[in-house]
């Protein structure tokens, strides 16, 4: 069934498809929009949940604990300052083990006081052992949801869907809404061991010594690596059914590429159509999309840029006081690449607090990493006003 | 406590997640418990007001949960009469609703009647709750008091008899209350029911005429009385004794057998309680114009405030402060004018009403051409015999009904002046009971007193601030409409239906159930510690050995059927 959704919608629809039964959340923009869906869907009958109401973020997290903890299947969405406050929580839903789902809508933090996209509310979330999806388009929103109850409910880990403040979030496209018969035969219901169960009382997230907190985190490190393999599998099943994957990470037309910018989120969509017209006046450029940010597929990037000349990595982030973050990313990903094959970066920073990045600005991009003469290899400012 | 030691050699050992790896229950969290929270039902203003004792908080969750046989069984263990008191109780239990303030209280009367009209069809069969005896009691008085004791004797498995001077059974049931308030079939239905337990009825027996008292107390183990109030008063006035001026209840005891009574254009009723203004709206359905009068003013009036209203709706009127001083015949005798005097409202009485003053020089009169007296009824005990201790107005009994002869008891308006149908049923089954321990050798010292039906032993009376009305929503009492006022003062046509199906259970649903359970579950699902869980025997049971006594199950008790004490 098409149905033209927004970015946000596409999301509501497909945590109806995932049939949440629990979901908990605190509006705020850009997000709103996705649990006032989610809430009249509960209220006419066409999803099974028990929306609860809360009066923050924080709570509304702790509610999807408690229901996950019971047994539930759960769903919570934020922005930015709603994503921070819950920051204690989402380090105790990782560790917890509980597959909670989340939509994050990319909203720059404050202050100065925005509403408007970038990413470093949710990569400020990196090292919290959820997992991290970036999305690109309204329909790789919905299946995306569904993937992550698929991915997140088989390694028992949290799964956070990530998507850009509207040039996502409130920006209609046609949506293909998987049918509930598929999407169930694709989603079957989860089942735990690690859930409270009053005919077997046990005692969870309890005091833990030193004797084996460093064991627990060792089996978080090696679920979050299993989860590479799992979304791989959950993708490529995705496909067969659905006949769409997109796979963890997206090479684009980066045959024999010189150089190869490497995006997320929509300004991935964009980049396309530079690249597209580069190869059309025969130049031998490529495109890489980052899907999966956490667990980060390092062989899987060390192998799409291995012997690529030059390799530009646009961040609508920024790490204060050291440059971009996905730039780092790859960067430690290739540090031990042999020499020879290991391809010279140049981070790009653009497009921070919901700046349009054009395709002006990409293919600016794109010339200073296909002649870096003049391109520093760490950070460039893109579209700065100087 | 389990002696095995769990020995973490590798991460392999370890759970999926910090979990216990054995059962916790080992572990009893309770304590260090100091505060200990229990299940005490308490007592529903409705409950503790019904004079009938009827479990009103009970057969409302009945009605709410759709099970309107068991909801009227449940009513005829204390009262046989739920389509006559539907109907024509004043109903007490409403004024205490603690929904008084929150939509306006429960309809409670027109639950009770819906009971008894969707159970209509339906005759139970009789339920003995003991073995046929062989002693036998006299009732005197068909009314709602002498039927309620036949009743609950009868139930207990004796032999009664039930003497009434009147044709037909019922005594102010049938001869006081209207057929537009209490349709005679009705009355019919749920008196068959009582006969249907074998009490045997002998209409047109007068005691002290027919048989004697004496006679009576000779043929039976025991006697009750409840011959009611059927004498009235007199007016009190010069020309009192004229031809047309009638007391009230003899009026009505006319039209309901149907006899025909010479009724005036325009009459004039005297009094403010429901005799008056049964009489008048009676006449007035008959063609006449009356008015009333009333020494005092409306907030005196001992009449049900819904009579009231309706009998102001239909169009009478009536002159407040207003006392007859003399009705004027013509040379005939016939009634032609009645001479009022205005009153003023003076220091409370024994009543506890202002005292009414006639004012000086304010005498007027009214045109009028018959006047119906209502001021007051006694009761006629001339039939009794002399060791039966009595007064004019009523006979001495205790609070069990008992006279100062044992084999001798009283109850209704002839022992209690109470006036309403419910007091009367109510002491109907207190002397049945205690008749019962009488004739058993059980008395004195003492019998069983009715209580009010409480559903445990606290009589602890839940009051509006006990309700957590996060659980309830502001929703209107549902009242029905009476037939439009030119339709209903032509006949003698039932003014009011009862409610229907659906508005019946939306109005049972309003019901706060204070402080009686009717298990929402709410204990067991907000329990932080599961220590809540349901009892196989209804109800819930609390496992003290996790229970920290945090007391959210007080808290979110709907009702306060929960209690909480320190250990």
């Amino acid at each position: 069934m098409k149905k033209v959704l927004t970015g946000n919608q596409a999301v509501s629809w497909g945590v109806m498809r995932a049939r949440a039964q629990v979901i908990a959340a605190y509006p705020i923009t850009p997000q709103t929009t996705i649990i006032e869906e989610l809430a009249s869907l509960v209220s006419d009958g066409k999803l099974d949940a028990h929306f609860i109401k809360v009066e923050s973020e924080h709570s509304a997290l702790a509610a999807c604990i408690g229901a996950q903890q019971a047994g539930a299947r759960t769903f919570t969405a934020t922005s930015a300052q709603g994503l921070a406050l819950m920051h204690e929580l989402i380090h105790w839903a990782a560790l917890a083990r509980l597959p909670i789902v989340m939509a994050d809508v990319n909203r720059a933090m404050a202050p100065g006081w925005t509403i408007w996209t970038d990413q470093n509310d949710s990569l400020s979330q990196r090292d919290t052992g959820w997992l991290q999806f970036y999305c690109e388009s309204n329909q790789e929103v919905t299946d995306s949801v569904l993937q992550a109850y698929r991915i997140g409910e088989q390694i028992s880990l949290p799964v956070m869907i990530v998507l850009d403040a509207f040039f996502l979030s409130h920006t209609a496209e046609a949506v293909d809404i998987p049918e509930p018969a598929e999407a169930d035969a694709y989603l079957p219901p989860w089942k735990s061991d690690l859930i409270v169960d009053v005919d077997n009382p046990r005692a969870f997230s309890g005091m833990t010594g030193v004797d084996v907190y460093q064991e627990f985190r060792y089996l978080q490190h090696e679920a979050m690596l299993e989860g590479i393999k799992v979304a791989a599998t959950a993708d490529k099943e995705f496909g067969e059914i659905f006949g769409r994957s997109y796979g963890l990470i997206e090479p684009y037309r980066c045959e024999d590429a010189e150089a190869i910018l490497v995006t997320s989120g929509t300004i991935t969509s964009t980049s396309r159509d530079v690249i597209d017209a580069y190869r059309d006046r025969g130049e031998a450029v490529g495109l890489l999309k980052i899907r999966m940010f956490r667990p980060f597929p390092i062989d899987l990037v060390r192998e799409a840029l291995r012997g690529v000349p030059n390799v530009g990595i646009i961040d609508r982030n920024i790490c204060p006081g050291f440059g971009g973050i996905f730039a780092q990313e790859i960067k430690a990903s290739l540090y031990d690449m042999e020499a020879q094959f290991r391809p010279n970066l140049y981070g790009f920073i653009a497009g921070l607090g919901g700046r349009d990045v054009t395709p002006k600005t990409i293919e600016g991009i794109l010339e200073k990493t296909l002649h870096p003469e003049k391109t520093d290899h760490h950070l460039n400012w893109v579209d700065l006003k100087v | 406590m389990s002696d095995k030691k769990i020995v973490i050699n590798s991460y392999k050992d370890l759970p999926g997640a910090p979990v216990s790896m054995g059962k916790m229950s080992i572990n009893k969290t309770a304590s260090w418990r100091n505060l200990e929270p229990y299940y005490e039902e308490k007592a529903p203003p409705c409950n503790l007001s019904c004079p009938a004792g009827t479990d009103i908080v009970e057969f409302i969750h009945l009605v709410a949960k759709g099970r309107y046989q068991e909801g009227w069984e449940l009513i005829l263990k204390t009262n046989p009469f739920p389509g006559i008191c539907g109907r024509v109780c004043p109903h007490p239990c409403e004024s205490e609703c603690n929904r008084g303030d929150f939509g306006g209280p429960l309809n409670v009367h027109r639950l009770e009647r819906f009971l008894a009209d969707a159970n209509y069809e339906k005759m139970p069969r009789p339920q003995y709750l003991e073995d046929k005896k062989s002693q036998s009691i006299g009732v005197v008085g068909s009314g709602p008091a002498g039927l309620s004791c036949a009743y609950h004797l009868a139930r207990r498995g004796y032999s009664v008899t039930v003497y009434e001077s009147l044709p037909e059974p019922g005594g102010m049931m049938r001869v006081g209350i209207p057929d537009y308030r209490l349709p005679k079939e009705v009355l019919k239905h749920e008196i068959d029911h009582i006969l249907s337990y074998g009490v045997k009825l002998e209409c047109d027996c007068r005691i002290g005429e027919d048989v004697t008292f004496a006679d009576l107390r000779e043929k039976h183990d025991a006697v009750f009385i409840a011959t009611g109030f059927h004498l009235s008063r007199k007016l009190g006035a010069e020309g009192q004794d004229l031809a047309d001026v009638i007391p009230g209840i003899e009026v009505l005891r006319k039209i309901a057998f149907k006899e025909n009574i010479g009724i005036g254009d325009r009459v004039v009723v005297v009094g403010g309680g429901n005799t008056a203004m049964d009489a008048a709206r009676s006449v007035l359905r008959m063609g006449s114009k009356p008015r009333v009068v009333y020494r005092r003013s409306r907030d005196e009036m001992p009449a049900i405030a819904e009579e009231i209203e309706d009998l102001l709706a239909e169009g009478i009127e009536i002159d407040f402060l207003t006392q007859p001083v003399k009705v004027h015949g013509d040379a005939t005798g016939k009634v032609i004018k009645m001479e009022c005097v205005r009153m003023a409202l003076g220091e409370p009485d024994d009543s506890g009403r202002r005292r009414p003053v006639p004012q000086e020089g304010s005498n007027f009169e009214i045109e009028a051409d018959m006047v119906i007296t209502a001021i007051g009824e006694t009761p006629d005990l001339t039939y009794l015999t002399d060791d039966v201790k009595a007064k004019s107005w009523a006979v001495l009994v205790d609070e069990y009904g008992r006279t100062n002869v044992p084999d001798v008891f009283a109850g209704g308006d002839s022992a209690t002046g109470d006036g309403t149908v419910t007091h009367a049923v109510g002491h109907g089954r207190q002397t049945a009971i205690a008749i019962d321990a009488y004739l058993k050798g059980e008395t004195p010292p003492e019998c069983e007193k009715i209580e009010r039906t409480l559903h445990g032993e606290s009589t602890h009376q839940v009051t509006l601030d006990e309700i957590n009305l996060n659980y309830f929503p502001l929703v209107d009492r549902i009242e029905p409409i009476g037939a439009p006022i030119p339709e209903r003062v032509k006949n003698f046509e039932e003014i009011y239906s009862g409610l229907t199906e659906e508005q019946a259970l939306e109005e049972a649903q309003r019901c706060f159930s204070c402080g009686t359970c009717p298990e929402c579950d709410n204990c067991m699902v907000f329990c932080p510690d599961a220590a809540v869980s349901r009892d196989p025997d209804g109800g819930y049971k609390i496992n003290y050995d996790f229970c920290k006594g945090c007391g959210i199950c007080v808290a979110e008790c709907p009702r306060n059927a929960i209690s909480i004490k320190l250990l």
